[in-house]
């Protein structure tokens, strides 16, 4: 799957039990209170960034896949919505609202919704950052009772895979006869 | 990195920053309205007017435009700018005295009533501050020009062309998203869009797996710039994630000889 170059949330639909203990973890990582409760009482606002859906009879949380080239980066006319070597997210300060980055996503992984930035309430869009501002990564991974969520790093496993062979490669060069000798 | 001083306090912003951005770093409390961080400044509320007392001499400017310069000394609650600030919001008042956004920022500055007389813009537009911000969201972000000023004085408002039905609206929304005071009337009704404020109907396309109303046809460009939903621009988040789910779960017998454990 060449499209993930970058870390990206890998599911396990086999193990995935339709809990939403993901969804949960997702929205009070991202409150600041840190847990529902703790929100709740606040009155912060709870949004989940991913969503745990039933196809065929299997149940599985859908998120951001945090395409390479993603279209939701190259859409928004704000910059809001935007990509580092690592992942994509979205500055909601600078969104306007217009929806074309929720147009754009192949995989529904944006809604726009009400929040409150800087003391102002406004629409803004939300998607999945992979966590990045939470010490431990991905709380969707952390939370999940049966570890169908893990995070994925295929640059760093290619790597490892790719120097693996590497070394295979010049073990078997050393063992062969010297041309010429 | 720039080094200047905010009601005593030093602060540091990036360059190209503006003289708003320092008072906010300062942790100062600054109304602002007609301000959008991911629009270009403009200064037409002049909520945020501050006293720039260094380089002299002392002058009232708009801290969302003014930029930030190395060595300025700024000063938010100056007699002068507290009062200009005060004015401001008069105006605003005075124009929309129903808008509950206006009201509540008024009151947050200690201006209950305004001191001139009501002269409330008719009709559609009761709401409207005249900020810009639907103009130059749709100008300089989407980039349909579907609205503009018109009119001069106390005629000015926001309209379309000849304020008839405007071919150029995407229906994106964007407009009545931005707007502070809530002035624009957007509602989908089953396979329109309707901008009321902007004499606009905008067709939709249902989603053609659970037939809800969704893409506007004026989106319909969308898939030729982006072809990675060339076939399923029509079709509704929910369904995307479902169609999403499914190629998910077909593809993991794949992904599972890939799977290292670590
Ligand atoms: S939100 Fe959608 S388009 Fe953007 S990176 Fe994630 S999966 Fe890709
Ligand atoms: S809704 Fe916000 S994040 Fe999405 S494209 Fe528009 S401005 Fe960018
Ligand atoms: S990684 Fe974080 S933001 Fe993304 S779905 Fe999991 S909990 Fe939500
Ligand atoms: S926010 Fe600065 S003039 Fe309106």
């Amino acid at each position: 799957m060449e499209q993930f170059e970058g870390p990206f949330l890998l599911v396990d639909p086999q193990r995935c039990v339709g809990c939403h203990t993901c969804e949960l973890a997702c929205a009070a990582a991202h409150t600041q209170a840190g847990s529902i409760i703790g929100a709740v009482l606040a009155r912060e606002r709870l949004h989940r960034r991913n969503r745990v859906v039933q196809v065929d009879g299997v149940k599985l949380p859908v998120q951001c896949r945090q395409c390479q080239d993603a279209p939701c980066v190259r859409v928004c006319p704000t910059g809001a919505t935007y990509r580092t070597e690592t992942y994509t997210a979205v500055d909601q300060a600078r969104c306007i609202g217009c929806r074309l980055c929720m147009m754009v996503c192949p995989f529904g992984a944006i809604h726009v919704a009400t929040t409150t930035v800087a003391g102002q309430e406004k629409r803004a869009a939300f998607k999945c950052d992979l966590c990045v501002d939470r010490i431990g990564g991905p709380a969707c991974v952390a939370a999940c009772p049966t570890k169908a969520l893990s995070l994925r790093h295929p640059q760093r496993e290619a790597d490892r895979a790719s120097q693996a062979a590497a070394r295979q490669f010049l073990k078997a060069l050393a063992s062969q006869p010297q041309p010429g000798s | 990195m720039i080094h200047l001083t905010v009601n005593e306090r030093p602060v540091t912003v990036p360059a190209g920053a503006r003289l708003l951005q320092a008072v906010r770093a300062a942790g100062v409390a600054l109304p602002t309205l007609c301000y959008h961080e991911g629009l270009a400044p403009y200064g037409a509320c002049r909520l945020c007017l501050v006293t720039l007392t260094s380089p002299p001499p002392a002058k009232l400017v708009a801290a969302c435009v003014h930029p930030a310069v190395a060595g300025m000394i700024v000063n938010t609650e100056t007699p002068e700018a507290v009062a200009s600030r005060r004015l401001a919001v008069e105006l605003l008042l005075s124009r929309c005295p129903q808008s509950e956004v206006i009201k509540n920022l008024a009151a947050a500055m200690g201006v209950r009533e305004s001191r001139f007389p009501v002269s409330p813009p008719e009709g559609e537009m009761d709401l409207c501050v005249l900020c810009g911000l639907c103009v130059r969201v749709c100008q300089e972000a989407i980039g349909a020009n579907a609205i503009g000023f018109v009119g001069r004085g106390g005629n000015r408002k926001v309209s379309t062309p000849f304020e008839l039905h405007s071919e150029a609206c995407l229906g994106c929304g964007a407009c009545a998203e931005i707007c502070p005071t809530g002035a624009i009337r957007l509602e989908n009704r089953g396979p329109v869009r309707i901008l009321y404020t902007w004499h606009t109907r905008v067709e939709l396309h249902p989603c053609p797996q659970c037939g809800r109303f969704f893409a506007p046809q004026a989106m319909a460009f969308l898939p030729q710039k982006f072809p990675e939903i060339d076939s399923l621009w029509r079709l509704c988040p929910e369904c995307r994630q479902q169609r999403a789910a499914r190629q998910w779960v077909q593809q993991q017998p794949l992904d599972r000889t890939g799977t290292r454990s670590d």
